[in-house]
């Protein structure tokens, strides 16, 4: 278990390693996390070393490579500029193929999904046919707006997700409430527990989700936990797993680590999804670890959001996770003990939607651009990174340039400085168009949650290409009045905790941020 | 290190870890106190004799914990550009003054050498230009610091008294949810749905 210490150094005392600081916030660790990491890293970069070699050595024994080389770089180019890639990509591969084109081309093709994702995308096909039956009708929706009605729509033609109209919701504005909230609920779960997320670490939370986890698996519960294979691998000690193991609670890795090359690795399951007895269901942007819960100090007060689901809409996201159960351990089970409805009370559009390359289109990067293109008052974004599409950056421009009022929150504290620096640098080219950007002081948001006159969005997708294209995400999507109103008052607050980012004291305004930025930008499409 | 003596009360408290000069305790139990830390347990370092290692303790249901939280980050972050302002009050000046130091004593080194043929890199008439030209690096580099060092210690003396005032003003934004919540009697209930 980790504990927070404190080590407060008097001005006289000099000889400090931390710089000067009277307060370091110290949390132990073990290591483990960071050596394996490096040492899987090593492990690929000399593959890499190794397949260059060879490479080099091939294609200097044979003259007429170079030509061959050539050609199948220009076609790959050819290809990469009729794809359905985003401008940005496609730039960044035609920039790679002519400049490397020795080899490039191997790289572009290792990369296609029709090649590393293939086996796996017919694997989920087969899951989704299978399940169909169990995805509920679309209801009728009454009393909602036309927007709101189009943005159902396009939930459900985009990926089949149904709208549901009789539950409750509740927001949470920092991950300790959710926490707190989500620890009672447990403790009443009979039949099951559904547990999902990008990262589970040890610590004090994880041991009191233990605590209550081995009991319903003793008592009989269906214990299931996903956690993402890059994402847990250095925080879930192997003494942890083998704990869960033995009491009986079943644990997953997505998509592991493995020691080899392959750009199967850049997926993630960045997905956060408890459900309890088909009755509860709890998402937002908190992992299941200290720091979320300011338990644990990392880059300043961590900002956090959650969404607390009752009613009919539960099965939305225990089919999601289910889905993804099938996929991960190969086994189709009949669904029907988990999905059965608990009306609650509510007359509102509830649509809880998932994203990744199971599905056909990024339809996480779509449900923000309805929302978007869908604001005529105001439009309010928090995120940890933004690093948007040409598309989104585009609309969001527009519309502020239009009179909407657009703000964006974004945090102070970074916790990758590469992804920051083209965060800050995106946010800022839309201050001239009227977009409004502020900065909570000493935090790290780590918030996805957007919000517009006609609805709100509360889950795991962050407005960067990663979640777009690359990761597994999962939201709500609701027009809640009262959830609303809950989420507006947490931006007002948020507001008021941070500083106003405005032309004069951009970053942009100076030399060497804005060329690293720029530099930076190429690896946008990896950010 | 710390011995723990008693079982951590995970489900009701959470806790924090502290190493504090002997004569700070008071000062740093009345700034987290703000905050609701009681100090629950202190023992000597066994290492640094004049530290104490305290352990204090909050409820884990404490009311408008997320504006204690923002507020104690406000507090430690001010707290230490106190301490960085203390320890080291120009670094820019200090590491650039370091670094033209460096290169003009170097030139200054290698053109002497020239000069005085101990070394043949260059000839001796460029090896004592080279000399001039590091002496004159030195008297740029020792101008420009004196004006830099005078203009970042008056930034880092201000930002330091900004600091402190964020203490005070953490402190009594502090005290005043505290006695909110006493007044509300919600100090150590959950505050449950708004």
């Amino acid at each position: 278990m980790r504990d927070k210490k404190i080590y407060v150094r008097p001005a006289e005392f000099r000889a400090n390693p931390s710089g000067g600081r009277f307060v370091k916030i110290h949390t132990e660790g073990k290591g483990i996390g960071v050596f394996k990491t490096l040492f899987v890293g090593f492990l690929v970069l000399i593959q890499l070393a190794l397949m260059l070699l060879l490479f080099l050595g091939v294609s200097n024994s044979f003259y007429w490579y170079q030509l061959v080389a050539l050609i199948l770089s220009l076609l790959c180019c050819i290809h990469v500029l009729s794809s359905e890639k985003t401008g940005q990509t496609k730039t960044v591969w035609v920039l790679f193929l002519i400049a490397f084109f020795y080899f490039g081309f191997i790289f572009y093709l290792l990369s296609s999904e029709y090649i590393f994702f293939a086996k796996a995308k017919r694997r989920y096909a087969a899951v989704f046919s299978r399940t169909a039956q169990y995805v509920p009708e679309y209801p009728a929706l009454n009393n909602v707006s036309k927007q709101v009605e189009r943005d159902c729509a396009y939930l459900k033609n985009a990926g089949g997700f149904t709208a549901y109209t009789n539950s409750r919701l509740k927001y949470f504005p920092s991950g300790a409430q959710l926490f707190d909230d989500v620890l009672p609920a447990l403790e009443k779960a009979e039949k099951f527990i559904f547990i999902e997320f990008f990262i589970i670490s040890d610590g004090i939370l994880l041991n009191k989700f233990y605590e209550i986890l081995a009991e319903k698996a003793a008592r009989g519960a269906d214990v299931r936990i996903i956690c993402d294979g890059m994402g847990s691998h250095g925080t879930l000690s192997y003494k942890t797993r083998k704990k869960f193991k033995n009491a009986g609670i079943k644990l997953h890795f997505f998509n592991r680590i493995v020691p080899h090359f392959t750009f199967a690795l850049n997926l993630r399951d960045h997905r956060k999804i408890i459900v309890i007895d088909g009755k509860t269901a709890y998402t937002g942007g908190c992992n299941l670890a200290d720091e979320y819960v300011n338990q644990k100090r990392m880059h300043g007060y961590w900002k956090d959001t959650g969404l607390k689901i009752e009613g009919d809409a539960v099965q939305g996201l225990a089919l999601t996770f289910l889905r993804q159960w099938e996929f991960i351990c190969g086994v189709a089970e009949d669904y029907s003990p988990y999905l059965k409805a608990f009306p609650a009370e509510g007359n509102s559009a509830v649509v809880p939607y998932a994203g990744g390359k199971e599905y056909n289109r990024a339809i996480c990067k779509g449900v923000y651009e309805n929302i978007i293109a869908g604001a005529k008052e105001k439009l309010y974004i928090m995120t940890p990174y933004f690093v948007p599409d040409e598309d989104t950056a585009n609309l969001l421009a527009q519309k502020a340039l239009s009179g909407v009022d657009v703000r964006i929150i974004l945090p102070a504290v970074p916790d990758k400085a590469y992804v920051y620096r083209v965060t800050v640098d995106n946010a800022e080219r839309l201050l001239s168009s009227g977009v409004k950007v502020c900065k909570m002081r000493h935090s790290f948001v780590h918030s996805k949650l957007v919000l517009s006159e006609n609805c709100a969005v509360v889950g795991s997708v962050n407005i960067d290409l990663r979640s777009y294209y690359n990761q597994f995400e999962n939201a709500v999507y609701f027009n809640d009045a009262e959830a609303m109103r809950e989420v507006l008052c947490d931006f007002e607050n948020t507001f008021k905790a941070c500083d106003a980012v405005t032309e004069e004291n951009s970053a942009r305004n100076k030399l060497i941020p804005r060329i690293c930025a720029g530099v930076l930008r190429i690896f946008s499409p990896l950010m | 290190m710390q011995k723990k003596t008693e079982p951590r009360d995970y489900k009701n408290y959470d806790y924090l870890d502290a190493a504090v000069k002997k004569n700070r305790i008071n000062e740093l139990a009345a700034h987290y106190a703000a905050l609701g830390w009681v100090c629950v347990d202190s023992r000597d370092d066994k290492i640094y004799k004049d530290f104490k290692c305290v352990v204090m303790r909050r409820p884990h249901c404490v009311a408008h914990k997320d504006e204690l939280q923002l507020l104690q980050v406000y507090l430690e972050a001010a707290w230490n550009r106190i301490g960085r302002a203390e320890a080291n009050p120009c670094p820019k000046t200090l590491a650039a003054g370091l670094v033209l130091g460096v290169i003009s004593l170097t030139a200054m080194v290698l053109g002497l050498l020239c000069g005085l043929s101990v070394l043949h890199f260059i000839n001796s008439f460029w090896g004592y230009i080279l000399f001039g030209a590091g002496a004159v690096l030195a008297v740029i580099n020792a101008v420009i610091c004196a004006k830099a060092y005078r203009r970042e210690l008056l930034k880092t003396r201000e930002e330091a008294v900004e600091a402190a005032r964020i203490i005070e003003r953490v402190h009594l934004d502090a005290a005043a949810l505290t006695d909110n919540a006493c007044a509300d009697g919600a100090v150590t209930e959950v505050e449950h749905a708004r």
